[in-house]
């Protein structure tokens, strides 16, 4: 072509070539691709890709019920200890998601003094509530962003402390993807919330127990098994697990068990959901790390039956405790245990025995602490209870409705003084410590 | 009847009576093609570029970039498809992978599976000598002085030599980016084969290299700069407008982005570019980092900065937008990104030699040199045979010529831990799972050591999440929580560099939880006590 004119034909016919070739890449693009440019042209944040058919969360059954591990009424009084009573003032949101996720989305009681299942998830779903106990002390954990929610933890005690922990509480509570979910800046549902979760997950980041369980709730109905984050990474369940079991075992928060438990539930959520969740050799992983946890409690148990805080020293490993340790942390240890061993197979399991012995220290434990100690330290002890009643292959909330008709002064509670200064080496009212609720 | 005893002949009848005998090569005619001639310039330069090449193919190959790519190539290979995820790292599992420079990736795997690593030192000294050969073609055809083509590329050479030392698929990119250069400084009107070739070119870049987008700039600025030349000539906004080479230009990058198109990502390779450098693990990288007068890439770029302000205010040649343009935009995106020099250096070189060239013959110091001697075939063989005799002094031509293989440790550099290498492959004992190796290290352990070693990142760090690559940085720092932060991923087998990781390797010698397996002059290699 020389130097002669370009005629208005071409350059049309050039405008023309050129919009129909990106209409066409447009349509050639993957879905994802396309959600990415758009997300960039928008100079938003990509959102997750998954889309939760079911409204109605799941459980994890548990498999035993043994009478020697712990009778009717040593469950009772147990669970008569952990009772949510709480303070209206200053409502701590990680003392409420542990309350529900033990007692459930719909229990009532009949004292006054304790809160309903409704009233938890209010306190949590709703900045008002939260806004009526905190005043200006405290900041809404619910954030709403453009569009979602995101739940806000930090370690304060106004915070929800972990993250998904909410969600998992939430979830495991029983509570549905379409419960309202009132921010300071307008009403969404818990659905938003989960979908938060899913864009905001990040593959590598601290704590994932409680994300990688909610999540595991949520998809494996639907037999699902990946979904892309905000990072457009693709997240997969065996990634999940691999997170979970790629550190040293004594990480992780409380004493790393709560992996331990996530890790057992996302084995019995394939197990039960057609076994595709997780791939074969993520499954043998899983229960090799299961059963070297296992054998390390085995070995790790102290005489007196309870698990020490440095279980994963296995045998000799009460020689090795720090003896400055807290005491509230032996609590963690074997109350975290005996909550994800009533949901693991046996062979899983240390000897019969060695579970009955770590349940009779930690419910002797339970009947000798305070009503006030038990109650600065509420977050470790409702494992135990619902480890407890999961060992009778039922849920707390089950055991107690029944109890109660035949146990009419079942909620009669003792009288509290005032809201009572930190107990001695108890984890309430301080900075909650590395490695514990 | 003359005897022996006569004197001899005068010796212009000699020279006479040899005239007779021998035929007249004055006579011949040069029936090689036009196209076939060159000059004995060309010869010249090609004797120089020649030199150069020969030299550059023994550059030791780089230890950091090639290797990754080189891992990737061969994941296309054996997979016969492009990763959507990032392929190769344990801990980068599931991230979004768009592989822009596959074809590149491919063609060094490809090279080094069949010809040996003598054959991308090849490839290297080769790419760099085409880079070379276009910018001194350019400043030759522009300057008419050979000594002004020397200049250039002597720029070139200073400005671009610690990215030129890296071989990467940028190299290529360098390349095409010449080529454009080289066209669209010229002012020829647009052949058929500048319409064809164009956007076949950028179908290549695009699938070797994102810089593809740099050139669709230059083209765009090449046009904006033929429309402000237009304008200030002749004062009309309609006349420049209108302008045919404006349109044509303006139309050509059009189709040449259109043409960008043909690649596996489709459309996502125009984002895709930017994602790379917008990547929050970039901001470690110091050649991505802006441009300071600290390092000598910042001290050359100002030293010459300076001096073509000097030579574009001293020219008596008009200095054209369609040369400002390019200068401005690539320069201010070098001064953002020490890396963009990459693209500056070519239009400095070319630009200032041109006008030096000018500047000289002002003050007749200089002459034009292409018109001296007629262009014959002649001069073309002398021009091939050189390339001949310098191809065997390369590596690559001692092994295809005389089948003598160059030992390994002569053709990669010094800081590619062959011994490491050697020890890993011979060790027993070596745990699985996650290590920790530097990441300069990690593609070629990946390339030639132990599969079950799993480094924890490599150097495409855009592809590595940020947590881990955070963690990763903070052990090199020695963090106070270093020994946590090899527990939470895992890692059983650290290995660390002596000379740019002291602090680290002192540590680990000095930990209860660790043991020294091995060491030499240039790493120390430790495993866990108690295995994780």
């Amino acid at each position: 072509m020389s130097n002669r004119r370009v005629s208005s034909r071409i350059i049309l016919l050039t405008q023309l070539l050129v919009l129909v070739s990106i209409a066409v890449a447009w349509l050639l693009l993957p879905d994802f691709h396309q959600r990415q440019l758009l997300a960039d042209v928008r100079r938003k944040p990509l959102t997750t890709d998954v889309v939760v058919k079911s409204t109605e969360p799941i459980r994890i059954e548990p498999l035993y019920d043994d009478p020697e591990v712990v009778s009717d009424e040593e469950l009772a009084a147990v669970l008569k200890k952990i009772l949510p009573r709480f303070n209206p003032s200053h409502l701590r949101p990680n003392y409420i998601e542990h309350a529900l996720r033990t007692w459930g989305a719909r229990i009532e009681f009949s004292n006054e003094q304790l809160m309903s299942g409704p009233q938890m998830v209010e306190f949590l779903t709703d900045s008002a509530k939260y806004v009526e106990s905190w005043g200006s002390e405290g900041k809404p954990i619910l954030e709403p962003n453009e569009d979602g929610v995101v739940i806000r933890y930090a370690s304060e005690q106004s915070s929800s402390v972990h993250h998904d922990h909410l969600l998992a509480s939430l979830t495991e509570a029983g509570v549905s993807l379409s419960t309202p979910v009132l921010t300071p800046r307008r009403a969404m549902t818990f659905g938003d919330v989960l979908n938060q979760a899913f864009t905001d997950f990040r593959l590598d980041e601290r704590e994932t127990e409680w994300s990688v369980m909610a999540f595991g709730f949520w998809l494996a109905p639907q037999h699902q098994s990946a979904w892309r984050n905000g990072e457009g990474r693709e997240i997969t369940l065996d990634l999940l697990a691999d997170r979970l079991m790629r550190n040293h075992k004594k990480h992780g928060v409380c004493l790393g068990t709560h992996r331990v438990y996530s890790l057992t539930a996302m084995l019995r959520l394939n197990e039960t959901y057609g076994g595709d969740l997780i791939s074969p050799e993520t499954v043998t992983r899983i229960t090799r790390h299961l059963e070297s946890v296992r054998d390390l409690i085995r070995l790790a148990q102290c005489d007196d039956g309870s698990w020490p805080p440095n279980w994963t020293d296995g045998e000799g490993a009460d020689s090795k405790t720090d003896p400055k340790e807290k005491w509230y942390r032996r609590v963690i240890a074997t109350g975290h245990h005996l909550e994800w061993l009533a949901i693991a197979p046996p062979d899983l399991h240390p000897d019969r025995e060695q579970v009955r012995r770590a349940a009779d220290w930690i419910i002797q434990n339970v009947a000798e602490s305070s009503q006030s100690t038990i109650n600065d330290n509420f977050t470790f002890y409702s494992h135990v209870g619902n480890g407890l009643a999961l060992w009778r292959k039922t849920t707390p909330e089950a055991f107690w409705t029944k109890w109660r008709e035949s146990h009419t002064d079942a909620e009669v509670l003792e009288e509290l003084p005032e809201p009572a200064a930190a107990a001695p080496g108890s984890a309430s009212g301080s900075q909650p410590e590395q490695g514990a609720h | 009847m003359p005897s022996v005893i006569d004197a001899p002949p005068p010796e212009s009848d000699i020279h006479t009576d040899r005239q007779e005998s021998l035929p007249d090569a004055r006579v011949l005619e040069d029936k090689t093609p036009v196209w076939f001639r060159s000059t004995p310039i060309g010869t010249l330069l090609t004797l120089l570029i020649g030199i150069a090449f020969v030299v550059l193919t023994h550059v030791r190959l780089w230890h950091t970039d090639l290797w990754d790519h080189i891992q990737y190539g061969q994941y296309i290979l054996d997979h016969k498809s492009i990763p959507q995820t990032e392929p190769l790292l344990h801990l980068a599992q599931g991230m979004p992978m768009i592989d822009v420079p596959w074809l590149a990736q491919i063609g060094m795997t490809t090279l080094n599976n069949h010809f040996g690593p003598a054959a991308l030192q090849f490839a290297f000294g080769l790419t760099i000598a085409s880079c070379l050969t276009l910018i001194a073609w350019r400043t030759m055809v522009g300057s008419g002085s050979v000594l002004a083509a020397m200049l250039a590329m002597t720029i070139f050479f200073v400005l671009n030599y610690h990215q030129l030392m890296i071989i990467r698929p940028q190299l290529l990119g360098l390349l095409f980016f010449c080529g454009i250069m080289v066209r669209t400084f010229s002012a020829k009107p647009f052949s058929r084969m500048t319409w064809a070739g164009f956007p076949l070119l950028f179908v290549l870049w695009a699938n070797c290299h994102g810089s593809f987008v740099i050139g669709l700039l230059v083209l765009a600025l090449n046009a904006a700069g033929h429309f402000f030349d237009v304008w200030r000539c002749s004062g009309s906004l309609r006349l420049a407008v209108r302008d045919s080479r404006v349109m044509q230009t303006a139309l050509l990058t059009q189709f040449c982005a259109v043409a960008s198109l043909l690649n596996p990502a489709g459309l996502a390779i125009y984002p895709e570019v930017f994602h790379v450098a917008a990547s929050p693990n970039i901001d470690s990288m110091f050649e991505w980092g802006a441009l300071t007068l600290r390092s000598s890439q910042g001290k050359s770029f100002t030293a010459l900065l300076l001096l073509l302000l000097v030579v574009l205010k001293l020219t008596p040649r008009r200095v054209r937008f369609i040369e400002i343009l390019p200068l401005l935009a690539t320069g201010l995106m070098t001064l953002w990104s020490a890396r963009m020099i990459n693209w500056w250096a070519p239009v400095c070189a070319i630009v200032m030699a041109i006008h030096a060239s000018a500047i000289l013959r002002k003050l007749r110091l200089s002459a034009r040199t292409t018109a001296r001697r007629p262009a014959t075939g002649l001069w073309t063989i002398v021009s091939l045979g050189t390339c001949w005799i310098l191809f065997g002094f390369t590596n690559f031509g001692t092994e295809l010529v005389h089948g003598r293989t160059t030992d390994l440790r002569r053709i990669v550099s010094r800081q590619t831990p062959l011994d490491l290498v050697d020890y890993l492959n011979s060790a027993t004992n070596l745990p699985k799972g996650i290590a920790f190796v530097p990441a300069e290290w990690a593609g070629y352990l990946m390339h030639a050591g132990p599969k079950t070693v799993s480094p924890m990142v490599n150097l495409h760090v855009h592809l590595i999440p940020e947590e881990v690559w955070n963690d990763y940085l903070r052990l090199l720092q020695v963090g106070s929580d270093w020994e946590s932060t090899l527990e939470r991923y895992g890692v059983n087998l650290v290995i660390t560099d002596k000379d740019s990781q002291p602090g680290l390797t002192r540590r680990m010698t000095e930990s209860e939880d660790w043991t020294r397996q091995y060491q030499d002059h240039q790493c120390a290699v430790f495993m866990r006590k108690a295995p994780i």
